[in-house]
């Protein structure tokens, strides 16, 4: 029994890594190198959506916010219904009306009406949002997603806020895997918080600018990474400006140490 | 499942994975795989398949540091291109000795190993560490390899600013005859190359490239050049033009790529993005300064 508990730690270590939107692609590895144990996998991919979330059928959001605790399924607070999720098509299934016993916010049809204004703005992809009440507390969660397996690479936005009490907070991440002759990963990761006082318009003004602010931080970021620690590990060209001359005389570069040393 | 389809979907599942974390899941998927069968061939055929970061070694005789990889592994010590000795040292009671490349291999592999040793003085500012292991192809009782041909592999490593910038450069190439005093180069060179500000970003990974090139060793014309240096000139200038192109297509990838794909996949910035213009266009400003 032990062993199979570790089996299923090591599985599900592996599945916390796998790109947003390649969840179909890792199960199908795993399930060929564990000879189809899929009730293992399974149980990793499931964790996996809850702590991550995932968009399915291009539209639903399923995380751990939302999360139908009497069964497998999540729920969807916007169009009241309850949906499972399948891996290997990406789409919601087993749709079926549900009315939450959770007490909606006031402004709740007005951000929805202005969260489908929004992705139309600024999320060119895959758009998906859901907005979960829960006792005090108000969840609204936002991804932009695009696989581009043709060009190799898939990417996700994904911002996660919770309104209580006048105060909002928002946890932004970015997670983007490139494949092209290798495997390339971006992972950003910001925290931004404020006042508030509740309403549609605040809070949406509240994530515009926040995700302005991330999206200009980013790319000073990479300046950052690029100026500063790319551009040092290696030198495009040696100080000489000249590829170098090789053979028995090559020696010669250290004999003339100022062009090695010069920096 | 068959072998084959294991290995291709262990593979997979690891150029998927972060790759920032390769060694941790390449040692995860080995424990899940022997899990399943503890003689698994697949194993052994993984470790040697994935390119992971170098780990440094210090050579006792002498106390320079190498670098250790599967091509200069013995069981469980490496072999030292400064010394040609083992480390750890191999068991006594050992009667088969570990592998050593023949006599003139070995002169052409310290020649290799002062000449990269230059090259990384002149690349990587003075700093990191690289190391060249050659073996003999050829099944002679005494190989020629320089005259039939050889395998090799050059490395080098580099670390900086508390890991804020890491660098990991393995190329593998193997020498071939190919017609009269001619020979064949073929060189897969990998970069795995991690950077991140230890704070909110990171951009970790690796690209892969083949090279190849064909030369005729003309011997006199190459004023005084030998066969050996014939050589050496053939694969410094070959790692030296792969490091160029694959440095330009990391730069490409990390910087231009991976920020489009932000700023125009995932989330635009909207309609009044003159902040984000200006500082666009600060980035070009600062790449061209360089």
């Amino acid at each position: 029994m032990s062993s199979s508990v570790n089996l299923e730690s090591l599985v599900s270590s592996l599945v916390k890594s796998v790109p947003p939107g390649e969840l179909k692609g890792a199960k199908d590895d795993l399930s060929t190198i564990l000879s189809d144990d899929n009730r293992l996998i399974n149980s990793s991919i499931e964790q996996y959506i809850n702590e991550t979330g995932a968009v399915v059928s291009g539209a639903y959001v399923a995380s751990k916010y939302n999360k139908h605790s009497g069964s497998s399924k999540y729920i969807d607070f916007v169009g009241r219904q309850l949906f499972n999720v399948d891996i290997d098509t990406q789409k919601a299934i087993d749709l079926e009306d549900y009315s939450p016993t959770e007490e909606y916010p006031s402004y709740f049809d007005d951000l929805v009406e202005q969260l489908e204004q929004y992705g139309e703005d600024h999320y060119p992809s895959t758009y998906a949002y859901t907005i979960v009440p829960k006792g005090d507390e108000v969840f609204v969660i936002i991804i932009g997603q695009r696989l581009n397996n043709d060009n190799y690479y898939t990417g996700q936005w994904n911002s996660t806020y919770v309104i209580k009490n006048g105060t909002i907070k928002g946890d932004i991440k970015v997670d983007i895997h490139y494949f092209e002759d290798g495997n390339v990963r971006l992972n950003y990761d910001e925290s931004t918080s404020g006042q508030i006082s509740a309403s549609a318009k605040n809070i949406i003004n509240f994530i515009n600018s926040s995700e302005n602010k991330t999206t200009l931080k980013i790319v000073d970021n990479f300046n950052e990474l690029n100026q500063r620690y790319f551009k040092n590990l290696r030198r495009l060209l040696p100080v000489t400006r000249s590829k170098i001359h090789w053979g028995n005389a090559i020696g010669n570069y250290r004999l003339g140490s100022d062009v090695v040393n010069k920096q | 499942m068959s072998y084959e389809d294991k290995f291709d979907s262990s593979l997979d599942l690891l150029r998927r994975l972060d790759p920032k974390h390769i060694s941790l899941n390449l040692n995860t998927l080995c424990s899940i795989i022997q899990s399943q069968d503890s003689d698994s061939e697949l194993v052994p055929d993984l470790l040697s398949s994935v390119d992971t970061p170098l780990k440094l070694i210090t050579d006792k005789s002498n106390n320079k540091q190498f670098l250790s990889c599967d091509y200069n592994r013995d069981g469980d010590s490496y072999r030292s291109p400064w010394s040609n000795k083992y480390y750890p040292s191999s068991s006594v009671d050992d009667d088969e000795l570990p592998p050593y490349p023949s006599d003139d291999l070995r002169q052409l592999e310290i020649k290799a190993n002062e000449s990269f040793d230059v090259y990384r003085d002149l690349y990587y500012e003075n700093a990191g560490i690289s190391s060249v292991y050659l073996w003999d192809t050829d099944e002679g009782d005494i190989p020629d390899s320089l005259n039939n041909g050889f395998a090799g592999v050059v490395l080098f490593k580099k670390e900086i600013d508390n890991g804020e910038g890491k660098w990991d450069s393995i190329h593998v190439f193997e020498v071939e005859t190919a017609g009269s005093s001619t020979y064949s180069y073929k060189l897969t060179s990998s970069v795995i190359l991690d950077l991140n500000n230890n704070k909110d970003l990171s951009v970790s990974g690796n690209l892969t490239r083949q090279f190849d090139v064909t030369k005729k060793f003309t011997g006199s014309n190459d004023t005084g050049a030998n066969l050996e240096t014939f050589h050496l000139i053939s694969l410094g200038q070959l790692v030296e033009n792969s490091e160029y192109t694959i440095r330009n297509l990391l730069q490409e990838v990390y910087f231009d790529k991976l920020k489009d794909i932000i700023l125009k996949d995932l989330r635009r910035f909207g309609a009044d993005d003159g902040q984000l213009q200006a500082k666009q266009s600060d980035l070009i400003k600062g790449l061209q300064g360089l």
